[in-house]
Formats: C-alpha cells, structure tokens, sequence
C-alpha cells in the first residue's frame, strides 16, 4: 500500500463517519422538533391514539339493516367461529336477531367480508380487546368492549359496561331495567342494537351512507370494468376489420 | 500523594464549627472530600442520567421516542410488592394505573411525558434482581472482577483535577499513573470473562484485551506528545500550561496551538472511545456474536457496575481529553477573572465547567455509538496499527519539529495560572502561530488532495453502493 493510498483510506474514513453524523444528526434534530422525514415513527400509544394503517384487518362490524343472513360469510369462514340467528319480518325478508364471532378464534383473514354480497360486514381498523370481558355468562369468550369514546353517545365507563353485558346476556334474561336503558340509547341513536357476544350492531346515517358509498363504490367498479371490457371488444373488431381491409387493399393492388 | 484540598476543607470544618458540630481534623476531612466527592457526587449522578439520554439519543437516531412511560416501571412494581400474591388482581390494578395514570397528578405527568422514571426503574430493578454465579464459575475472581473493572476508572480519578483546589494529588507522574491504572480494565474483563466459564464470556475478555493493549499505544504516544509538548506529566502543570490571560481564553488550548496537536486529539480520542469499549469498538460485548460478551452471566446490581464502570470510563476518557487538549477545567473565556475568585467559589465553577466537558464528550460518543456499526476484529486491529499507531508517531515528531523552531523564534518561559506554575513552554506568538498553521496545514490539506486524486481507487462495491461513475 502506498502513502497516498494510506491516506487516502484515512480521509475517507473520516468523511464516511462525518456523513454518518451528520445523517443522524439531522434524524435528532427532526425527532426533536417532530418534522421533516427523520421525525419518530412511533407513538406514545396509550397516551396518544394508535396510528392505524390503510388496510389494517381489525375487528368486524356488521351493519344489521343491511345483511340479509345468506350466511355466506358462516361459510368462507375458514375456523367457522361465526354463527348467526334471524327471522322473517313483516316485509318477509329475514332479519338478523343474533350475530355472532368468536374473537378468541377469529384469525382476521378478511375472507367472509370478501364474500359479503351486500357489503354490510367489513372490518374496522378497532384492535383493542379488553381482558376484562373474556369470561362473561355465555361460556368464556372474548367481547369487544367499546370504549366511552368509541360509542358515538359519550357514554362513561359504567354505561358502556353495562351495555356491553346487555348485549352479550341472552336477550330473553334481561330485566325491565335493562330493556328500558337499551331502548334509551336506541332511541337516542336512532340505530338499533343486536344481541350479540361481539360488537354492537349499531346502525347510525353516517355509517349507512358508508355502507352505501362502498356499495356505489363496488357498483360503479363493475360497471366500469364491464365499459371497458365492451370497449375493448368494440376496438378489437374495429382493429380486425380495418386489418381485413388493409390485407384486402394490400392484397389487390 | 499531596492532599490540596486545604480551601475547600478548611471551609468545611469552619461549616462545622460554625453549627457547633464536633469538627474532624482538616486532614480526614479533606480526604473523605475527595474521596467521595468525584466518586459520589460526580461519576455516579452522570452515570444514572447518562444511560436515561443514551437511550433517547438512540430513540431519535433510529426514529423512536425513547423511554415515554418509566413511571408504569414504578407503578407496576408497587402493584407487583402489595399484590404479590395474586398476579391476576396486580395485573388489574397496573392496568388501571395505565388508564389514569395523568389523573395521579402533575409531577407523574411530567415523568410519563418525558420517561424520566425509566432512571429509577433501572436502579431498582437493578437492586432487586438476584445476584448469582454460574456453575463452575471461579467465585472468587468472578465476584471481585466487577470491583476491579470500578477501581481501574476511579483510581483515575485520584489524580484528576476538577479544579485549582479540588483534586486528590498531583503527582509529578500523573500521566503515567493514568496510562498504568486504566489498563486494569483490561484485566477485570478478561477476569470476568474467563471466570464465568463460558466460552462466549471468554472471548469477549479476549477480544477486549487484545483491543485494549492495541490502543494503548497510540494513547500512550498521544499523552507522550501533549507531555512532551507542556514539559511536564502533571495534569495540573498540563492544565496550567494552557493558560492564557484575556479575554479569548480558549486560545491557549493545546487543540488549537498547531496542526499536529489537533490531529493527536483525533488519534486520542478514537483510541480512547477503544479504550473504554464503547462503540464501534464494543467487540467484547459484541451481542449479534457473543450473548452479552464478558458480563454475559452477570446479573443485578453486579452487571450494573460493570455498567457504572463503562460509564465511569466514559466520563474519565472525556476528562483526560479536556484536560490535554481543551484547556481541562478552564473557561473558554474570563479564565483569569475565575482563577481570581475566592477558593471555594473557584471549585465550584472550575468543576462545572469541567462537568459540562464531561457531559460534551459523553453526548459525543453516544452520538457515535448510534452512527456507526460495530467493527470487525481485523478492521479494529488495522485501525490501530497502521493508522493511529503511525499518525501518532507523525504527530510526535511533528510536535518535536514545531517545538524546536519555535523554541529559537519565542521566548521559552513557564505560564503562572493562579497557584500553579507549569513547566517551562514555548507560547507562540501570532505570526510563528499563522506560519505553522498554513505551512503544516497546507501541506496536510495538499497531501490529502493529491492522495483523493491518485491515491488506490476504492473497491468496486463501494463505488457501486456511493453511485459513483465507473462502478
């Protein structure tokens, strides 16, 4: 090794570590004052709220008006932890009176919501289970329990507690009391609960218009493909009969 | 060893005095003082804090938060001491804490926001653990190694000046004696390692040995260099040679006297950031390879001296670079109104300040332990023996030729810095200052042009991964 090679392995060394410091100087500086791209990915998470990402499979909510019981996603359950109960209403067309998903089964793989032909059952980006009711009267299994602040009524603690046991209690064993207090926050919502071990099936206009986005959304995503696909079928036979003509024009000069 | 703490303990035992209490002789007084005091009252407070911003500068190196929530680590274990006996009722309870832990008011606030209770959780933690030995570990040097690897930091101290009054001794040694008593590093982790009776544990000592007396050499060349420069191995005839009267103080500062000066505070302070194990050069704890290296089978209180020694070491190495290069306790400015002040007053703000040297260099190397990745063995080797060993060697009889000519062209006098009086030193003047600074370092910066344009070309993968023309 030459001198010059000896000193050049030194200079670098020593601009490499200088650009290292440098870089994550900047990443400090940014984290410090929380801009610029070197800013904490992370979040105080109790303290703060969770950033969830796109996409994120967490639990299930079912819009109750708008599932018709064809139990499809009963059957693209791969561990077959959902069950559900209805009955015919005055419109005889079915109506849920009981849905039901055993969180302490379910894998979040998203495929009954794939199936769900009315769009009515999706998955919300809520992950967090509370321990406190995964032993409850119907048999030890996990309930979603909302949070005050999850409920769009601000409901405190002991209020989203006792909706929670109402909701997981068999609907034939609740006390007058309860009946009235269901009916209050019903009325008060507009929307109706189900009696279910998962979840309330609360059904507010918001979340119907979403319902009803996602399904204009998927409508129009058909009919879209299916323009595109005629489209395509229209330029094919335009491009052939123009070939045909230029073969027939090439051919008979 | 001379004791010169007599301000410092005279106005103790005058304290006493004053409030009646039975007053101990000047002389133990002074000892306990000094013994305690840079121990006690300086090493271990930074040592406790310094792993809490550790671990913040890493959190905003890898784009994290850090520590956020060390009060859970208290609440949690008071919950886990008064409902030990039911874990699924201490569980509720901690949970419950995690959801109104603001509402316990302001101060836990405060220490939730910014995680500062994570530094009395790691201390307790740290007591409560079980302090245990591995099978077929030689008890003896198993157990006294944790002592050695301390002593070897704080035997350091003994000589180092915190101020003009406040130091154990000043022997005309004092160099030497640092370069003797850091080496029992060496020995207490390669005890350490091969009394745990595990052959990781045995590496690591080995590496860390075979590191440590590599960097002793260029350490030694640039401690030789700075002594050779000051005349004299004492820290405080070191220190006192850097005095300058004015306001500019920090002109007098070894690190800014001539190019080759600058360059060997380079090369110390690379060894030394070895010396001390610290990142990149943490081979002997290397734990992608080696568990936890020597304190692997450490546990509690014990592998938190290990720990009280790193950092120990830490702020020793950055202690011994200010007092060579920086000027030690000196203020960058007003130096000659402080050394004026009243002896206690002059301990209080010299040690400050040298406290804010400390902190400087801490924050330094922990800013370097999060940029750069550990070296290999070899890579570590070559560093030392064919860079900083050579660059040494340079910077020493650069320093030997810069004396020499200077000597003709500047009176050759000794520097009066309060009570101290250093060797006799050439002090250049402006103009041999400006001469030695363009010549020396235009050569430098010429040798370091030529040598980027014709030096051997770096290797294909590096030129691929920089996106260089060519690759």
């Amino acid at each position: 090794m030459s001198i010059l090679g000896w000193v050049r392995e030194i200079v670098e060394g020593v601009e490499a570590t200088a650009h290292g410091l440098a870089t994550t100087a900047r990443y400090l500086k940014d984290n410090a004052t929380d801009t610029g791209d070197g800013s904490a990915m992370t979040v105080d998470y109790p303290v703060q709220p969770a950033r969830v990402p796109d996409g994120y499979r967490g639990h299930l909510f079912n819009a109750v008006d708008d599932c018709t019981l064809c139990k499809q996603c009963q059957r693209a359950c791969p561990i077959d932890c959902i069950s559900m109960e209805g009955e015919l209403n005055e419109n005889a067309k079915f109506h849920i009176s009981r849905y039901d998903i055993d969180l302490s089964k379910c894998i979040y793989c998203g495929l009954c919501t794939q199936i769900c032909p009315t769009g009515s059952l999706r998955m919300t980006k809520g992950f967090e289970i509370d321990p406190r009711n995964s032993v409850n009267e119907r048999g030890g299994r996990y309930l979603y329990r909302m949070r005050p602040d999850q409920t769009r009524r601000r409901m405190d603690t002991l209020e989203v507690d006792r909706l929670n046991r109402i909701t997981a209690a068999d609907p034939s064993t609740l006390s007058d009391d309860d009946r009235a207090f269901l009916s209050e926050v019903e009325d008060e919502r507009g929307g109706r609960f189900l009696f279910a071990r998962f979840g309330m099936g609360f059904y507010t206009p918001e979340e119907k218009a979403e319902a009803d986005r996602i399904r204009a959304e998927r409508k129009r995503a058909k009919e879209q493909a299916a323009a595109e696909a005629a489209a395509k079928v229209a330029a094919d036979q335009a491009a052939l009969q123009s070939d045909q003509a230029h073969g027939s024009a090439g051919g008979n000069p | 060893m001379t004791l010169s703490v007599g301000p410092v303990s005279d106005s103790l035992a005058a304290w006493f005095a004053g409030r009646g209490i039975p007053a101990l002789p000047s002389e133990i007084l002074a000892i306990a003082v000094v013994c305690a005091l840079p121990v006690l009252g300086i090493v271990f407070p930074i040592a406790g804090v310094a792993q809490y911003f550790e671990r913040k500068i890493a959190g905003g190196v890898q784009r994290r938060k850090g520590p956020m929530v060390g009060a859970n680590g208290i609440v949690d274990l008071v919950c886990d001491l008064l409902l030990f006996w039911q874990p699924r009722w201490k569980r509720r309870a901690f949970a419950r804490s995690l959801e109104r832990a603001p509402v316990l008011g302001p101060v836990l606030g405060l220490v939730r926001r910014w995680g500062l209770g994570a530094i009395a959780a790691d201390g307790v933690k740290m007591f409560l653990k079980e302090d245990m030995a591995p099978e077929g570990a030689d008890k003896l040097l198993f157990f006294g190694s944790t002592y050695v690897a301390l002593l070897g930091s704080f035997l350091a101290f003994a000589v180092f000046p915190f101020s003009q009054s406040f130091h154990m001794g000043d022997p005309p040694v004092a160099a030497l004696y640092l370069g003797a008593v850091t080496g029992l590093v060496a020995v207490s982790i390669l005890k350490a390692g091969w009394s745990s009776n595990n052959k990781w544990s045995h590496f690591g000592g080995i590496r860390a040995v075979a590191m440590i007396v590599s960097y002793e050499t260029p350490i030694t060349l640039s401690i030789a260099t700075v002594c050779m420069w000051s005349g004299t191995m004492s820290l405080q005839g070191i220190v006192a040679a850097q005095f300058r009267p004015g306001i500019l103080s920090f002109t007098g500062w070894n690190l800014f006297q001539s190019p080759f000066l600058a360059l060997v505070a380079g090369v110390y302070y690379v060894a030394a950031l070895a010396e001390c194990n610290r990142a990149p050069f943490d081979l002997s704890e290397g734990e992608s390879e080696l568990v936890g290296g020597f304190h692997t089978e450490y546990s509690g209180l014990r592998w938190g001296l290990f720990f009280i020694a790193e950092y120990s070491d830490m702020i020793l190495v950055g202690g011994i670079f200010a007092t060579l290069f920086l000027g030690g306790y000196q203020s960058p400015f007003l130096e000659d109104r402080i050394v004026a002040l009243p002896p206690l007053a002059e301990a209080l703000v010299h040690t400050a300040i040298v406290c804010a040297k400390f902190l400087a260099s801490i924050g330094f190397m922990m800013w370097i332990r999060w940029t750069l990745p550990r070296f290999r063995i070899d890579q570590v080797m070559n560093l030392a023996w064919t860079k900083l060993v050579p660059l040494a060697l340079l910077c020493l009889f650069g320093t030997a030729l810069t004396q020499l000519w200077l000597s003709g062209r500047v009176p050759v006098a000794p520097v009066v810095h309060g009570r101290y009086l250093s060797a006799p030193v050439v002090r250049p003047d402006l103009l041999s200052w400006a001469i030695s600074w363009i010549v020396v370092g235009g050569l430098l910066a010429a040798l370091v042009v030529w040598a980027k344009k014709e030096g051997s070309p770096k290797p294909a993968q590096v030129r691929k991964l920089l996106g260089e023309e060519g690759a």
